[in-house]
């Protein structure tokens, strides 16, 4: 039974899972252990949250902008139609809040952080530097992963709180705005305190736990993943370019499956499973 | 006199391929220069990185200050790694680092000192390898000759006790060559470190001095002298021999 278990064990640290959660794993340990220079460290830290998160923020708002606009604008729209305004604050939370919020600033932060961690490692390790930290007793997960790692949780977790406020707020905005350029335009028909009541009373305690839980998985599935591909290059400078888009693919199909099954409670409690 | 590297039938082979190290010998005294010579593809590089603990051994033991490297945990081979520098044939700089950080990088990393000891410390070894114009400036904007130097200045921050070499003279033209050479030289003597130089180039192992082991077969012959080397009746060595002194006629036309 020993032996099957170890076996079993053996080749789920071998396998693709089972490697990025040791990566997880040791990049967590390094939050604890009290290794190597704490200055150094916040400094990488904190290059790392401006370029994940300050410097993707006009992109995040603009693309909130956007989503919220035409949120707001097929909800007033079509809910009037079938005599569902009372429940605007409703999708408003399942749409912006719930979903499209932590979903597209994980893809936004995917595809722009993620991709550039992967190919910065991966040049790393071809230009043999992450064998030179290796002779210097740098431990690389330290030096390079950790600091990407927690980077990329805290700037997931200001981003899509970032999206979900430029979503709500702008997007009613600019929906107000073109009421007023265009007289035929589906309007809101809610004041600004009215439409925020309403979606302040829509959400639940659910909601702000998986507000919290999910930007938080999002950005170590990204960090982790994007870094096991960057340091996982053979020495051959045509892997980088393959290792960047593997990171990235894998990245989009891990966030989409996470969020399907972070769905699971929310349908367990209406009944459908 | 305790060793301060050791190596005991060391046995290794890259996954899919034909053992390229069989049974590697050789025991390197405090202060000592061993240079191991060969034919490239011979498992040169792959000592070093043995020595260092960047490979497993298949066979073997490795001893680094007298310590069997596969018995230490990964902190305490980190701490041991503190006396050993090691210069890479491609001279593996980080590059989003300028020339000083890179090599003030070790002593930041591991606490040693505080800044202005740092500073001092690197400006030293920046000094010593005559570089120190080139310390603001970013690895991608130098010469080769410039990052060899500034990978000999990284490894030697830590005053190590033992340096491992690879290919320090690979790429180089003949000034930049000879500068180097007598660069380590310097290093050598002044701060009496052991040192471990892996090289195809015979004449540069005779410059550098100290004893020669040539690698044959996945085996390394016994380390000896470059005049004993010479007049070795081994026909491997006389094949090296014979390609040094038609590389040194090639280097005398073209110099002519």
């Amino acid at each position: 039974m020993t032996r099957i278990l170890n076996w079993i064990g053996l080749h789920y640290r071998r396998s693709y899972v089972g490697q990025l959660m040791e990566l997880g794993f040791q990049a967590s340990l390094c939050a604890v252990h009290k290794e190597g220079n704490r200055k150094q460290s916040l400094d990488h830290l904190i290059s790392q949250i401006y370029f994940t998160g300050v410097e993707a923020i006009p992109l995040v708002a603009f693309l909130a902008l956007v989503i919220g606009t035409a949120t707001i604008m097929q909800a007033a729209t079509v809910m009037p139609k079938i005599g569902a305004s009372d429940y605007f604050g409703n999708v408003m939370v399942l749409v912006v809040i719930r979903e499209v919020g932590p979903l597209f600033t994980a893809f936004l932060v995917a595809g722009r952080t993620g991709s550039a961690l992967s190919t910065y490692l991966g040049n790393m390790k071809v230009q043999q530097e992450i064998d030179a930290l290796r002779t210097m007793g740098i431990d690389p997960v330290r030096y390079l992963v950790y600091p990407s790692f927690a980077a990329m949780i805290i700037a997931m977790f200001c981003l899509t709180i970032i999206f979900n406020l430029v979503a709500i707020f702008g997007g009613y905005l600019v929906v107000k705005l073109l009421t007023l350029m265009l007289s035929d335009f589906a309007d809101v028909q809610l004041s600004l305190s009215l439409f925020l009541e309403r979606i302040l009373a829509s959400m639940g305690v659910m909601d702000g736990v998986f507000g919290i839980i999910k930007p938080v998985f999002f950005g170590i599935l990204v960090s982790i993943i994007a870094c096991y591909h960057g340091i996982n290059v053979s020495n051959d400078i045509r892997e980088v370019p393959k290792a960047t888009t593997n990171g990235v693919v894998n990245s989009f199909v891990c966030i989409t499956l996470f969020d399907t099954l972070f769905a699971l409670p929310f349908l367990v409690k209406i009944g459908w499973l | 006199m305790s060793v301060i590297t050791s190596v005991h039938n060391l046995r290794f082979a890259y996954p899919g391929h034909e053992p390229v190290l069989r049974r590697v010998n050789f025991n390197v005294l405090p202060g000592q220069i061993l240079v191991i010579c060969g034919l490239s593809g011979q498992g040169k590089s792959t000592i070093l990185r043995l020595l260092i603990g960047l490979e497993k051994p298949d066979a073997g033991v490795v001893r680094l200050m007298g310590r069997d490297i596969s018995f230490l945990t990964a902190q305490e081979f980190n701490e041991l790694k503190k006396s050993v520098g090691f210069v890479f044939q491609n001279p593996a700089l980080i590059s989003t680092k300028t020339i000083f950080e890179n090599v003030a990088l070790p002593l930041i990393y591991h606490n040693i000192g505080d800044e202005e000891e740092v500073r001092y410390r690197v400006d030293n070894a920046l000094e010593m390898l005559l570089i120190k114009e080139f310390q603001h400036q970013y690895p991608s904007s130098v010469s080769l000759g410039i990052l060899k130097r500034a990978a000999v200045a990284r490894a030697m921050i830590m005053r190590p006790k033992l340096i491992l070499m690879d290919e320090p003279t690979a790429g180089l033209d003949r000034i930049s060559r000879s500068v180097l050479l007598a660069l380590i030289g310097n290093i050598r003597r002044i701060n009496h470190v052991t040192m471990v130089i892996v090289t195809h180039d015979l004449l540069a192992a005779r410059e550098l001095g100290g004893e020669i082991g040539v690698l044959k077969e996945g085996e390394l012959l016994e380390p000896m002298a470059f005049e004993q080397l010479k007049n070795c009746q081994d026909s491997f060595v006389e094949f090296l021999f014979r390609q040094l002194e038609e590389e040194a006629s090639m280097l005398g036309e073209r110099a002519a």
